[in-house]
């Protein structure tokens, strides 16, 4: 029975994402509005242990948010399944392997 | 003035769907809808099925469903609704024994799955004292007004969506006496609470705050309960 | 015999909605999480030249620039009710409910007022 520590760290990524995905919506999407984002800049960036470590910490903090908000509307429609749970479970490690991968090309 | 009431039909040994039967019923002063249920019965279909009892608002017999809303039929004055248009139908979530009357089975299965009763400890030498400015007793107090009509249970879409969830009026009571220092059974309780069917379903939607008829918070009785659990995961419960 | 049961719910009350818009924004977010970590790693994986092909594409439409005022919308939505959720499992707010949400839906009125004024001279 997972149920009490996936509630606690819903909470937890739910905090640290309100604060830093208002920094990643300003910087990316507002501060320059009309700036076409360009590989250079990405990568530069990334070459900074705090873009990396943030945007590491927000794809995997991201990803629990989301499909464990999934698995709870599931849950909610009496859909309980360790099938499903799998399911989102591999879904989960394969995009954070990708995503991880991909971030930590640069370093 | 003149009231319109559609009042919902249904008798399933019988019929395959509900239907709507719409009476005309002169308005009084102070008139509740437990008195236009009444009418309705006495003077123009005695057919009508419906529950009731004290009709003053203390043994939760006559929740229903008007105009929108789970209420207290007794408790709810037909001026307050503020139309002349009047719609009762049963309450939400139950199966219907007939028209107006759903059976609270399911309802009283919940609530007697968290064992609703004192467990008294019992190696307490002194009798346990709270001291009525210590604030501990503060929320138990008033959600044992709780008369279990079931309104809370109706307005809540998480216990539309999961049969198995085991409800506002369930998870209030399962509070009070976890929170009461006279328990022994507090540990057993939580764990019945804390699976996914407990605690984890409530989303603070309030609809069963906004339609207790006693100002129940049951929200708040919950996120109590949640507390306990994560204390409890954590190692740091006490009690 | 047959069973029924009344299926009606309360629509009636902010919290309803409040709870019912968290839902449906996070679902949508859920949904573009997805894509978005797609997207943006297979993007970077293949390098300079295709990055910026297709950063290049998408940034400069104008269907994604509204696309995007449309995620933004969701985003502060969830993230402002997500700070009355949060408030209530810390044990305040129980009594204010609805005035926390009117409370939060001003700010983020004001906030996406703020991002529109920002983007619309990109769109216009």
């Amino acid at each position: 029975m997972l149920s009490g520590w996936t509630w606690l760290f819903q909470r937890i990524t739910a905090f640290f994402l309100i604060l830093v995905l208002g920094v990643h919506f300003w910087v990316l999407h507002y501060q320059n509005p009309g700036e076409i984002l360009v590989y250079a800049d990405a990568a530069r960036r990334l070459q900074t242990a705090l873009f990396l470590t943030v945007d590491s910490l927000l794809l995997a903090f991201g990803l629990f948010h989301a499909l464990n908000g999934l698995h709870n509307v599931l849950e909610d429609f009496n859909v309980r399944s360790r099938s499903i749970t799998a399911v989102l479970l591999l879904v989960g490690a394969g995009l954070f392997i990708m995503g991880i991968y991909s971030l930590w090309q640069f370093v | 003035m003149t009231l319109n009431v559609k009042v919902f039909r249904f008798n399933p040994e019988t019929d395959k769907v509900p239907r709507f039967d719409t009476f005309k019923i002169e308005e009084f002063p102070n008139m509740a809808v437990l008195d236009v249920v009444m009418n309705i019965q006495n003077y123009h279909d005695p057919t009508l099925a419906y529950r009731c009892s004290c009709r003053i608002g203390m043994c939760g017999s006559c929740a229903m469903y008007i105009n929108g809303r789970p209420r207290l039929a007794c408790r709810t004055q037909v001026s307050s609704l503020g139309t002349k248009d009047i719609t009762i139908m049963p309450l939400p979530n139950l199966p219907i024994i007939r028209d107006l009357a759903v059976d609270m089975e399911p309802f009283f299965e919940k609530y007697k799955k968290i064992k609703p009763y004192l467990i008294p400890k019992q190696d307490l030498k002194e009798p346990v004292i709270c001291k009525p400015d210590s604030g501990e007793r503060e929320l138990i107090d008033y959600m044992l007004e709780c008369i279990t009509c079931g309104a809370c249970y109706g307005a809540c879409t998480m216990v539309a969506t999961d049969p198995h969830y085991l409800g506002p009026a369930a998870l209030t009571r399962a509070y009070c006496l976890i929170a009461d220092k006279r328990d022994a059974a507090t540990r057993e309780r939580l764990v019945i609470v804390e699976q996914s069917e407990g605690v984890w379903r409530c989303h603070t939607q309030f609809n069963c705050a906004e339609v207790c008829p006693k100002k129940i918070v049951p929200t708040q009785a919950i996120q109590q309960l949640k507390k306990r659990c994560v204390f409890k995961r954590l190692g740091l419960f006490r009690g | 015999m047959y069973t029924f049961k009344n299926r009606s719910q309360v629509w009636d009350t902010v919290g309803m909605w409040a709870w019912l818009f968290h839902r449906v924004t996070g679902l949508a977010l859920v949904f573009y999480i997805i894509l978005h970590i797609v997207l943006m790693g297979t993007s970077l994986l293949r390098g300079p030249e295709t990055f910026n092909s297709v950063l290049g594409f998408l940034m400069g439409s104008t269907l994604f620039l509204i696309l995007d005022l449309l995620l933004a919308a969701a985003v502060l939505y969830h993230g402002l009710n997500g700070i009355r959720i949060l408030l209530f499992d810390i044990g305040i707010g129980f009594n204010r409910q609805k005035e926390i949400f009117w409370v939060l839906m001003a700010a983020g009125l004001v906030i996406y007022l703020f991002l529109l004024w920002r983007v619309l001279p990109e769109i216009f």
